[in-house]
């Protein structure tokens, strides 16, 4: 559906589920008028000659990432979009309540899990479920990370479902990334439309490094007394490198990989010019399975022999600590409302979507029978890889994807399709309506903080339901409006 | 305090950034100077490329300046060329993003970027050579005007400026050794007008004439352009100046890198001898012999920052 509005340039309005920004064709939501009236003052040659702008300011200041298995150059950037989402307040402040009690739980969920297990002795949660996760680290039961913290940093997915109600997708409870997208988007909009902002209170975005690095001191032990926060890194060849670079730079700390550091006498040190500098707290950006060959996986060169150890006495602190993935787990998530409920007596704040885990054999039983209706996972992959989307999937894709099903029954979880909500989108001179998703980023140390947004990620493709940078997503900025009631 | 890895990206970064500026400026004064020179002597300018760049690179339907620039300019896998330079330099750069400014990186990244673009307009266009290798070396100019005026001088920049300085000290003396027989065979044999045309290039080649000008005017007797290039301590790129500023360098990094003992004393035995042994070194029979010397302990100055102890003889 076409509407003139009041831009020079067409817009489409989705047909299909919550559109962000039309009410109906023609008819904006009260949020959006002002930027569709900016919008409306420019021509489209004007417009495109920012559009090319942005991409040019993105190639050369390096804001790319990279896809692994492409062999042309591996470095691509990340799609912008210029129409920014609009958040008010009153739904920011809905999210932010129901972000907190989520990251709360879970962060209760795990000092549980690897403590005394009352979750699990009270059949709220199944043993067989936690202990046949394999982010689940048995060799670290009893120890207690400094100040309590687990998920020093979540990355939440959250969609619209049809009548625009908010609805947790997953949780992102290991080396959640984007973060760096949210705050160069803001820097790239604010530079290329100025204009734009001039009729909104948009709520900052750009203190999130001294945010990260107050939730890392907090739990750093001994941090200031000659000792080191450091970003570590896998290196230059991770697809977000560009994010661990962005983040050092910003928290004015050093971005080490683990051929820089050291442990002895289980105390960790970095190679410096000047000789060993302690360091006291890392905030990793290597999975579990790499951080550390003497504990985890051995092949790994990444990582660092004998960090785990430390982290053990006590004298690092590690940001997410390890094992803190059992709480993302896709099969985990079903039970979320059940471990809010638990931990904190109250209802959840935000719904999530119905979740079959492929564990029970009943839903095991439905998930085969309607595969071609489901969105299926695995239970351990992320960035859209290892999934299959029922009802756009082939017969022969449903028949081949149910038989490696099979072979491992609880590695799955499936979720019926969801229609996302939409947001115009410029792509190829006209504004058309593209699905959207939305990750805010949740830190939690000394109290929960909450970047105002977070990363609205974007299906560029049309028709297409996967967001993920890595699968042809793009991102926009994101706007959250102060109240000034 | 700087990580090791950071400390030698950096030094390597200085380095690959001076490499690619040097290139740059021989292939434009090369360029320049055998354009002139192939009207009077076809061999005597084909002998001039030979003579810093090696044998003509296999490219057919390009004159034989165009194949030496676009080799040296676009090559990626000439490990000599200024694209490789460049794009080694982003790559040291892209792992230590975070000691870097935002500016520095911009640049760098405009100026590889600008140079895969005009690497496709030259297959179609190769008359345009020129006219990118003279954008490219301004680009690489912008680049190091934005090093100099964003960086902090902490011990990062000083390890960028050590590899700059090394990078162009051993360009100096390597220019020297190659371009000294020829300038002398045209003095000796008498022959004015080539004895300034080649002590011009050597000067164009290593940045010079102006300074040179400023202090010994026009004439260019080869003497006088040696001691210049060897001995004159304020011009940015004599053997004197360069030793003086990686000494003063080296004294303000910290001890605790197994190789800097070696290399400051190097570099102290070097700098010693251009202050004080200017005139036995003039009255030598054989420059080359000093020029020699003088870039091999270079490399044990260079090896003993980069390579692992056990891996350096001295």
């Amino acid at each position: 559906m076409r509407s003139k509005s009041e831009s020079q340039v067409e817009w489409n309005a989705t047909e299909q589920g919550f559109d962000e920004i039309w009410l109906k064709p023609g008819k904006p939501r009260k949020h959006y008028e002002q930027l569709l009236k900016s919008f409306g003052n420019m021509s489209p040659e004007e417009v495109a000659r920012r559009e090319n702008l942005q991409y040019l300011s993105l190639l050369n200041q390096g804001i790319t990432f990279n896809v692994y298995g492409e062999s042309e150059g591996r470095e691509r950037v990340f799609p912008f979009d210029f129409v920014p989402r609009i958040i008010t307040a009153s739904e920011w402040d809905h999210l932010k309540r129901g972000l907190t009690q989520r990251i709360t739980a879970l962060n209760l969920f795990l000092l549980d899990i690897y403590g005394e297990q009352q979750i699990l002795h009270e059949g709220i949660v199944p043993w067989e479920l936690i202990l046949s996760r394999k982010e689940y680290r048995r060799e670290l039961r009893g120890i207690i990370p400094p100040r309590k913290v687990f998920t020093h940093v979540c990355g939440t997915d959250l969609i619209r479902d049809g009548r625009g109600d908010f609805l947790v997708l997953e949780d992102n409870c290991r080396c959640p990334s984007g973060v760096s997208y949210v705050v160069e988007n803001r820097n790239l909009l604010a530079r290329t439309f100025p204009e734009l902002f001039n009729r909104y209170p948009v709520r900052p975005v750009r203190d999130y490094p001294q945010m990260l690095l107050d939730t890392l001191t907090f739990v750093a032990p001994h941090y200031g007394e000659n000792s080191l926060a450091v970003v570590l890194t896998p290196g230059s060849y991770n697809s977000a490198f560009f994010e661990h670079s962005f983040l050092a730079r910003e928290m004015g700390i050093p971005l080490v990989e683990g051929r820089d550091l050291i442990v002895e006498d289980n105390q960790v040190f970095a190679r410096t010019t000047e000789g060993r500098q302690r360091v006291s707290v890392i905030y990793r950006r290597v999975d579990d399975d790499f951080i550390d060959p003497v504990a985890f996986n051995h092949d790994s060169t990444l990582g660092v022999p004998g960090l785990l150890n430390a982290y053990r006495a006590g004298t690092v602190a590690l940001a997410n600590a390890p094992g803190a993935g059992v709480a993302d787990d896709k099969a985990v998530y079903a039970f979320i409302p059940e471990i809010i409920r638990h931990y904190l007596q109250e209802e959840p704040i935000l719904k999530q979507v119905t979740t079959f885990t492929g564990y029970k054999p009943d839903d095991f039983k439905y998930m085969v029978d309607h595969a071609h209706e489901l969105v299926i996972k695995t239970t351990g992959d992320a960035g859209g890889y290892g999934m299959l989307m029922g009802p756009m999937a082939s017969k022969k894709e449903v028949k081949e994807y149910v038989a490696k099903m099979q072979e491992n029954p609880g590695n799955y979880v499936g979720q019926p399709l969801i229609e996302l909500s939409s947001h115009s989108t410029f792509l190829n001179g006209e504004f058309v309506p593209r699905r959207i998703d939305l990750r805010p980023y949740i830190l939690y140390g000394d109290r929960v903080r909450i970047l105002p947004g977070g990363l609205t990620r974007v299906a560029l493709k049309e028709g297409s339901y996967v967001v993920n940078s890595s699968q042809g997503g793009g991102s926009k900025d994101t706007w959250v409006l102060e109240d000034r009631r | 305090m700087m990580l090791s890895r950071i400390a030698d990206s950096l030094y390597w970064m200085g380095r690959y950034i001076e490499r690619a500026e040097n290139t740059c400026r021989l292939l434009k004064a090369t360029h320049e100077f055998t354009v002139e020179l192939s009207g009077l002597d076809d061999a005597l300018a084909e002998q001039e490329w030979e003579l810093l760049f090696g044998a003509p690179p296999a490219n057919e339907g390009l004159t034989l300046n165009a194949q030496y620039i676009d080799s040296f300019m676009y090559d990626a896998s000439n490990p000599f060329s200024v694209i490789y330079s460049i794009e080694q330099a982003r790559s040291n750069a892209r792992s230590i993003g975070e000691v870097l400014t935002r500016e520095v990186i911009l640049q760098l990244n405009e100026t590889y970027h600008a140079m895969v673009s005009s690497r496709n307009a030259v297959a179609l266009n190769p008359a345009r050579l020129t006219d990118f290798t003279e954008a490219t070396h301004r680009d690489i100019l912008t680049l190091l005007g934005a090093i100099e005026h964003t960086l902090t001088r902490d011990q990062g920049w000083t390890y960028m400026k050590l590899g700059e300085a090394m990078e162009r000290t051993q360009r100096t003396l390597k220019v020297l050794e190659l371009k000294l027989p020829t300038l002398r065979a045209a003095y000796k044999a008498k022959d004015f007008s080539m004895t300034f045309a080649f002590g011009r290039i050597l000067l164009l080649d290593l940045a010079s004439l102006e300074n040179y000008r400023r202090v010994y005017g026009a004439r260019l007797e080869p003497d006088q352009v040696l001691r210049f290039l060897l001995f004159n301590d304020q011009t940015p790129r004599s053997v004197h100046s360069g030793l003086k500023r990686m000494k003063a360098y080296v004294d303000v990094l910290p001890s605790a890198h197994a190789g800097m003992p070696t290399m400051r004393r190097i570099l102290g035995r070097k700098l010693a001898e251009a202050q004080y042994d200017e005139a036995q070194i003039m009255a030598m029979s054989d420059l080359s012999e000093y020029t020699q010397r003088t870039y091999k302990a270079l490399l044990h100055a260079h090896e003993a920052l980069v390579k692992p102890q056990h891996e350096v003889e001295e």
